[in-house]
Order: structure tokens, then C-alpha cells, then sequence
């Protein structure tokens, strides 16, 4: 293995083990924030990129703790995905018992408008936990002792003891009537289990027994009625209301009957339905029962959301930016579009105004016209080097790993390969390689890229600087340093919407 | 000679040698930047000094670790606590050990043989013999061991890191049978990147420091084999001290300058 393998590992090798435990440490939050602000009367036990809580699930971090107006400031950066409303509660809760703590956001309810991004959330409560605890709990011993003292006061005391006989009083008066009240309600409960256990016993040919008996008893009293033949005012008016008893009763039996016959009609039916369901039979058995039905639905809902995610999450920046190259003397310039579908890939279109977008060499042999013994005096040759300004172009894909994007495609008119370091707002790093097929080594370009007013208002934010170097493995290698501006252009997402996803 | 006559002079001979090292310091600057790099020097010095130190700087960080691990696993568990010692050796690996146990087993393995190396040139004159041929021997000796220097040692810091995490991980979930789970997530939860980026620039400070103050004897050397060895063991331990000023004086601008 030579000198120069071994190397390679070994950097390599270093560079894989640091960067997965950034990555892996970097705890990175997935999606999209919004920026949310609180102010609170207390942030001991916080720590800054400390968790944000909802129902114990992390919805963002705390991003930083400042101070404003004499108190603790929380700048919260939390997920886009999570609706908060101006009635949103945020609480600082105790964590484990080493006093660290955590903020547990309650996000509100749809009864309260939506809370606007940078806004601030009113409702905070910080004096919870360990300190809230040991507050009440001092605050109820003060009490506690205050009482004590006004108790061992002498008149009090003798207010004390006769409310204690009073109480003794009421007490046993109160144990009597339970206890009555007890044996009657027993009494009750085993009257009423003796009668139910009675009409739970009736068989239903018992009750057709029953019936007979009623139909009988109305046949008797009509014969009798006919038999008295109205002689007898009186027995005719006791035969016509046990009558009327009797039809009464025999109505109410029918119609009891014409009840449970229709309760089981409907069970049956019940019971047909939910076989044929179970079947897959009609419709909405199919739609139960039919697998292949059930995943095309799923997988169309999932595009449509797919889709509607991309729509309305999708971003898209305008970047143009020009360098000064120290060595040419000359200016490059760039303008780039970067369509974000998902905070996770993107796709940039860009023109480059390049310097030394063109080279020409010619060779030009002019004959002397002199004659002679050395051969070198006849001709004299002249070799040109042309550089013209060229337009060239950007089509590149990219992927974000946290704070590492990994970009790949054409750079420059040429294939190539780039990673963007972003640790902080305010600076990222870039690494490009790109034009393999030239007999020269590959343009490697290293960049640096500032962005110092990226606390201040827009558009000020927009403007950032660079300097980096070019073709650094070349012999026409170039340093340059320049300005840019780049922002997030929402007309021309509404535009873009339209564009199919790749 | 008098008392306050050795004190002067004493003085004298400090502030003459502050001075050389500073304007040899910025004569290292000046050199750094300007081609020929040397490739083939640079990797030479790039095979020797963090190749062949892989092994003994994993060794070194690897203990560091377990121990670190052993102790503070039994300390945290007084307060039921102990899922909170992965943190605490990540954080004190990646911020000050790993930088500082690299720096030093390179002092120990690498400075003094660059101080005895050019030093040894020096006192058999070949350092004289190149000046005469208009060959800057701190171009061709010094730059090419800083560049070497510069990139071996974050390099390495890198690979001390995680090798002394996963001793500390080896030893509080295997042995101390701290539960594997909660030991990352907390250690994840706590350890920020800034921890790593701060150890590793420190790393690149170290190294250019380190290799500055070893060559810098070594270029002095005058006296035979007597003063080869003053001139080693003087560069091995103002290496050493400055390694740990220097982590003093960054981890101080770190906390209060940069807010990390």
C-alpha cells in the first residue's frame, strides 16, 4: 500500500467518524419551524436547545434564552406541523430530580385565532416542579402555623370543645338513621329481587296460558252479560268494567307480544346485514373486506398527501451573487433558483457569466522568407490563447442531511459533485468538484460564504458575502471574493406549483 | 557578578530569546503560504505523525474514557443519576481531553523527535551546509512538518474522540450495566456540535503550536550531544505547559467571545 493510499484512508477514516458524531450529536430537529417567542419569570434549570413538549412528544427546541424587560426571553422554534393558537400554554416541567427542566407546550384550541409566527405566547407558567412544590408547600405550613396559634387561644378552645360534643351528637343521632334507612332499603331490594325473580320465571307458555285465561274470562263475562240481560243494573255494570278490564289486558298482552316480535325481526335482519358484510357482499362489504380496495385507497390518500405536503411546504429561493476573481481581474456572476420540494432535497437551476467561459488556443506559422543553413530562421510560429466570456449553466439535485447538503449534476456546463456545510445561519462552507473529462486536473472549488446581517430585518438579511478560490488544483487557479443576495420568493413558488415533482 | 546583575541579565537573555521565537514565529507564517508546498515532505511527516500515532493516541483516550466512565458512573448513581455520565465524558472528551491527551502523546512521540532530528542536522552542520546553498532550512524542514502537524492533529483529535466515548460506553453499559439506551440518548441530548468543532480547533492550535516550539529548539541547537538533549527535554516541556496555557486561553475566549 503506498504512502499516498494510506493517507487517504486515514483522513477519510477521520473525516466519517467526526462527521457521524456531529450528525448523530447535532440532535436534529426534522421539518420545517416556526419561530415563537415567551417571556417568564424564571428559566432556571432550562437549557438552550433543550426540548419543546406537547402530550410528551417533541415538537421543536429551545433555541435561545435571553433576556427582555427584566425577564427571561424563550426564542422557540417549533415544527410547522403543529397549529398553535393565541390560547397556547407554555409551562417549564421538571425533568428529572438534578433540577433540569423541559417546556411542555399545550398548542390551544380552534375557539382562538391561529398564533402568528414571531408572535409571542402569553400564557407561561415557569413556576412549576421542585420550586412551585416547595412554594405551596412553604406557603400551606405558614397557614398551618397561623392556625395553630389562633386555635391554643383560650376561647377558642371552648368553642373547639363544644363543637366536638355537638359533633358527638349529630354523630350518633346520624348513625341511627342510617342504620334505619339501611334495614329499609335492604328490605326493598329483596322485595323487588323476589318480584323479578317471579316475572324472569314466567315461561312463554305460561304466558300464552295467561293470554287463554284473559280471552276465556272475556267470553265468560259477555255470556254472563247476555244471560243477566239487563235486569240488574248494578251486576250489568260490574260485568261491563270487568269486561272492559279484561279486553284492556288482553290489548296490552298483545300488543307486549306484537313488541318482542318486532325486536326480533330486527335482530334478524341485523344479523343478516352484518353476515353479509362480513361476506364482502355489496358495497360496503367490499369496501371492509376487499384488501387490494383498502391499499389503493391508502396509497392514492397517501400521494394526495404527499402531493398537498409538497404544495404547501414547497420552497423556492433566488440566489445571484457576483465574485471578483483577484488574479484575472474579471468578474463572475451568478444566478441560481432553488426549487425545495421538502426540507430534505432540492433542485437548483442556475446561469454563470464566466470569464474564462471559452478558450481557444491557435497556432499561427508565418514563413520569413530567408533562406540559410539554420532551418529555425525560415518560420516563425505563433501559439494564441483566446478567453471569452461564456454563459453556462447549473442543473443540479441536491440532498440535506442536517446541517451537510450534498449536491450533484451539472456545474458549469460540466458533471461534478458538492457538499455545503451549514453549522451556523450566519456561515456555511462549500466544497465543489466538477469538469473530470478536461486533461487538466478537476476544478476544485472551495468557497466561504458569510451572512452578517442575517439577525436584521429584510432585506438587509438577504445580502451576504463569499470568498473562496477556484480551479484550486489548476494552474489558472483564481480567488475571488464577492456579494449576493439570496431570498425566498414566494411568487414565483405560486408559480412553480404547477411544475410536476420530479 | 552581582545579584541584581544575574537578575538582569537573566532578563536580558529571556526577552533576546522571546524575541528570536517570535520573529521565527512570523518568519513560519510568512513561509506557510507561499508555493512550493512540498507534497511529498508533507506526506512523509503525515505517515509518521498521525498514521504511526494512531494506535497509542486510541490506546491513550481510550483508558481516559473507561476511567472517566468508572468514576463518574459511581458518583452519579448517589443521585440516581448515572445515565447522565455518558454526557459528562463526551462532554470532557470532545471539549478538553481528547485535544489535550493527542497533544501531549504527540509531544511525547513526535516533538521530541522533530527537536532531536533537527537538532542533530544543526549540530552536524548540515542546517549551515543548506544556508550556504541558499536552501531556507525553515522552509524545507518546519513548513512542511507545520502543514503535517496542522492536519494529523484534529485528525486524530477526531479518532479520540470517539474512541474514549465508546470506552466511557464500554464501561458504564457492559461492566457498570448503566442502561445502554438512555447513556446515548442523554450523551446525544447534551453533546452539541460546537463541543466537537471547539476540541478540534484547539486540535489545529495545538499542532501548529507544538510543531513551532519543537523545531524552533531543534534550529537552536548548539553545544554537541549535551546540548541536543537540553534542547529536546527544553522543547518537550514548554510544549507541554503551552499546550495547557493555550487550552486555558481558548477555552476562555470559546465560553466568552464566541458563546460556545
Amino acid at each position: 500500500m503506498t504512502r499516498a493510499v494510506k493517507i487517504g484512508i486515514f483522513f477519510v477514516f477521520c473525516t466519517v467518524c467526526v462527521s457521524l458524531y456531529i450528525y448523530k450529536a447535532a440532535d436534529l430537529f426534522e421539518g420545517e419551524t416556526a419561530t415563537y417567542y415567551a417571556l417568564a419569570d424564571n428559566a432556571l434549570g432550562l437549557l438552550r436547545d433543550g426540548d419543546v413538549l406537547t402530550s410528551g412528544v417533541v415538537v421543536g427546541k429551545l433555541d435561545k434564552i435571553g433576556l427582555e424587560k427584566g425577564k427571561a426571553k424563550f426564542t422557540l422554534k417549533i415544527s410547522k406541523e403543529l397549529q398553535i393558537y393565541e390560547n397556547a400554554k407554555l409551562e417549564k416541567v421538571m425533568e428529572s430530580m438534578l433540577g433540569t427542566y423541559v417546556l411542555s407546550l399545550d398548542p390551544g384550541d380552534p375557539s382562538a385565532p391561529p398564533l402568528a409566527e414571531m408572535s409571542y405566547i402569553r400564557n407561561v407558567r415557569t413556576d412549576t416542579g421542585l420550586d412551585g412544590a416547595m412554594d405551596k408547600a412553604t406557603e400551606v405550613m405558614e397557614t398551618a402555623s397561623r392556625l395553630v396559634e389562633r386555635m391554643l387561644l383560650q376561647e377558642n378552645q371552648d368553642k373547639i370543645a363544644k363543637i366536638l360534643d355537638t359533633l358527638v351528637s349529630a354523630t350518633a343521632d346520624t348513625k341511627q338513621s342510617t342504620e334505619n334507612l339501611m334495614k329499609l332499603l335492604t328490605e326493598t331490594l329483596q322485595n323487588l329481587s323476589e318480584v323479578t325473580a317471579k316475572v324472569n320465571g314466567r315461561s312463554e307458555a305460561e304466558m300464552d296460558k295467561f293470554s287463554k285465561l284473559l280471552e276465556n274470562a272475556l267470553v265468560v263475562t259477555e255470556r254472563l252479560t247476555q244471560m243477566s240481560d239487563g235486569k240488574d243494573e248494578k251486576f250489568n255494570e260490574t260485568l261491563a268494567m270487568l269486561e272492559k278490564s279484561l279486553k284492556t289486558i288482553s290489548d296490552e298482552l298483545a300488543a307486549a307480544r306484537g313488541a318482542g316480535e318486532s325486536m326480533k325481526n330486527i335482530a334478524e335482519n341485523v344479523e343478516t346485514i352484518t353476515g353479509k358484510v362480513a361476506n364482502g357482499e355489496g358495497t360496503v362489504g367490499k369496501l371492509l373486506t376487499d384488501e387490494q380496495l383498502y391499499n389503493d385507497i391508502t396509497k392514492v390518500s397517501g400521494k394526495l398527501t404527499d402531493y398537498v405536503d409538497t404544495m404547501l411546504g414547497m420552497q423556492v429561493y433566488v440566489d445571484t451573487h457576483s465574485n471578483y476573481l483577484v488574479r484575472s481581474n474579471s468578474f463572475k456572476t451568478f444566478f441560481d433558483i432553488t426549487i425545495q420540494p421538502r426540507p430534505d432535497r432540492f433542485y437548483l437551476l442556475g446561469v454563470v457569466d464566466d470569464p474564462r467561459g471559452r478558450v481557444s488556443e491557435s497556432t499561427t506559422t508565418y514563413d520569413m522568407g530567408i533562406t540559410g543553413d539554420n532551418p529555425q530562421n525560415f518560420v516563425v510560429t505563433e501559439k494564441k490563447t483566446v478567453v471569452d466570456d461564456k454563459l453556462k449553466f447549473n442543473l443540479q439535485i441536491g440532498r440535506v442531511f442536517g446541517p451537510v447538503a450534498l449536491r450533484g449534476g451539472i456545474f458549469q456546463n460540466k458533471a461534478g459533485l458538492g457538499i455545503d456545510y451549514n453549522p451556523w445561519n450566519f456561515l456555511s462552507v462549500t466544497a465543489e468538484v466538477f469538469d473530470f473529462s478536461s486533461k487538466a486536473a478537476p476544478n476544485l472549488r472551495l468557497q466561504a460564504l458569510g451572512r452578517p446581517f442575517v439577525w436584521t430585518i429584510e432585506p438587509f438579511s438577504w445580502i451576504y458575502l463569499t470568498a473562496g478560490g477556484e480551479a484550486l488544483i489548476n494552474s489558472y487557479r483564481d480567488f475571488y471574493f464577492g456579494i449576493g443576495v439570496r431570498f425566498n420568493d414566494n411568487d414565483i413558488k405560486q408559480l412553480v406549483t404547477t411544475v410536476p415533482k420530479p | 557578578m552581582g545579584f541584581f546583575e544575574k537578575i538582569g541579565l537573566y532578563l536580558i537573555k529571556l526577552f533576546n530569546n522571546i524575541k528570536d521565537f517570535i520573529v521565527f514565529l512570523g518568519e513560519c507564517f510568512r513561509w506557510m503560504p507561499i508555493p512550493p508546498y512540498r507534497f511529498g515532505q508533507i506526506a512523509e511527516h503525515t505517515e509518521r505523525i498521525g498514521l504511526q500515532s494512531i494506535v497509542i493516541v486510541a490506546i491513550s483516550t481510550f483508558t481516559t474514557g473507561m476511567i472517566l466512565a468508572l468514576q463518574l458512573v459511581n458518583i452519579m448513581r448517589i443521585f440516581r443519576a448515572e445515565i447522565y455520565a455518558g454526557a459528562a465524558v463526551a462532554m470532557a472528551m470532545s471539549r478538553e481531553l481528547a485535544p489535550v491527551i493527542t497533544a501531549f502523546v504527540l509531544v511525547a512521540r513526535n516533538g521530541s523527535s522533530m527537536t532531536a532530528e533537527i537538532g542533530s542536522m544543526k549540530v552536524t552542520e548540515q542546517i549551515d551546509a543548506m544556508e550556504t546553498m541558499a536552501v531556507s532550512p525553515l522552509r524545507y524542514l518546519v513548513v512542511p512538518r507545520l502543514f503535517a502537524s496542522v492536519f494529523t492533529f484534529p485528525a486524530l483529535t477526531a479518532i479520540a474522540n470517539v474512541v474514549g466515548v465508546y470506552g466511557g460506553y464500554f464501561i458504564a453499559t457492559k461492566i457498570m450495566q448503566v442502561n445502554s439506551e438512555a447513556y446515548l440518548h442523554m450523551m446525544y441530548f447534551l453533546v452539541d456540535p460546537d463541543d466537537i468543532w471547539t476540541g478540534l480547533v484547539k486540535a489545529v492550535v495545538f499542532g501548529f503550536l507544538v510543531t513551532v516550539i519543537c523545531c524552533y529548539h531543534g534550529l537552536r541547537t548548539s553545544g554537541g550531544a549535551k546540548g541536543l538533549g537540553r534542547r529536546t527535554t527544553a522543547a518537550v516541556v514548554q510544549s507541554t505547559i503551552t499546550v495547557l496555557v493555550a487550552d486555558y486561553i481558548l477555552t476562555y475566549i470559546f465560553i466568552n467571545f464566541c458563546g460556545l
